[in-house]
């Protein structure tokens, strides 16, 4: 977390800025990790990213290892969600994550980029 | 009158996030298939509405059509936006319990957010490349977002609602 000094009636406070991209995927990680979709986990990609408001969002991807992705995973991560909002606003995040997902062999896959 | 089935749509996306032939699915299958699971959700939180403020016996009436065409899709993602909150905004304080929605509520909320967000980039961003894997987890997203709200509290889920139809000036 990226905290600034501001000198305020000659007192120093700070205040507390939104997370680095690096933390905000590790909080996510933490939470993946602890649930039965831990083992699949490969790696979080994290980037700022606006919502469809234009308001300020995080852009997290949670990438898997290649196993094959079965309902027992796809369960534990849809119940991962409110873990990784509970985990953000903990770390005083307030940016909506807009959460996706891939195996890695999907994100190494290029197709065509009109189909 | 026909009420779009909400797991006929989450069906619809489990045929999308499947390759027809050798390779990965297509991005405009999968960019429906999102799209698709935030409709069921969206259609069922309608028919919820609806049924509640009209009836179940009405369905089929001009009435029941028009308290169900009533909502749009960003008068639910402000609620939902609202409902995860755990001390309500002001012109909210008033109607919302002490203790917010409770955790089913919240739960079907931040779901209902999520794929509105991946709706809106699936129906409307060129960036995003889409896989299978999101196509998977959206429908899982849309079923459990169903069933949280469906097991809530009875006097929560009229109040969510409520708010739904007339939002708080």
């Amino acid at each position: 977390m990226q905290c600034i000094p501001i000198d305020f009636l000659s007192r120093t406070c700070y205040v507390q800025l939104m997370l680095e991209m690096s933390e905000v995927s590790q909080v996510v990680a933490k939470v993946v990790s602890a649930s039965p979709a831990g083992p699949t986990l490969s790696r979080v990609l994290s980037a700022p990213t606006l919502d469809s408001a234009g308001e300020a969002a995080l852009d997290v991807k949670i990438v898997l290892r290649n196993d094959t992705v079965d309902d027992v995973i796809v369960g534990a991560l849809v119940d991962n969600i409110s873990g990784i909002f509970r985990g953000l606003e903990a770390s005083g995040e307030e940016r909506f994550p807009i959460l996706s997902y891939a195996t890695e062999e999907e994100l190494a896959q290029d197709d065509d980029p009109e189909s | 009158m026909t009420i779009p089935n909400p797991e006929h749509l989450f069906q619809q996306v489990e045929r999308l996030a499947v390759p027809a032939s050798a390779g990965p699915p297509r991005q405009a299958d999968l960019r429906r298939a999102i799209s698709s699971a935030y409709y069921g959700l969206f259609h069922f939180i309608l028919t919820c509405l609806a049924d509640d403020m009209v009836g179940v016996m009405q369905r089929g009436t001009g009435r029941h059509a028009l308290v169900y065409r009533s909502i749009d899709h960003r008068a639910l993602r402000d609620l939902c936006l609202e409902a995860q909150k755990s001390t309500p905004s002001r012109k909210f304080v008033s109607i919302m319990p002490a203790a917010g929605f409770g955790l089913d509520i919240q739960s079907f909320a931040r779901k209902t957010c999520e794929l509105y967000e991946s709706r809106n980039r699936a129906d409307y961003d060129p960036q995003p490349r889409f896989v299978a894997t999101d196509a998977k987890v959206a429908i899982g997203i849309a079923r459990a977002a169903r069933l949280q709200f469906s097991q809530a509290d009875p006097g929560l889920k009229t109040l969510f609602l409520t708010l739904l139809l007339c939002p708080p000036r």
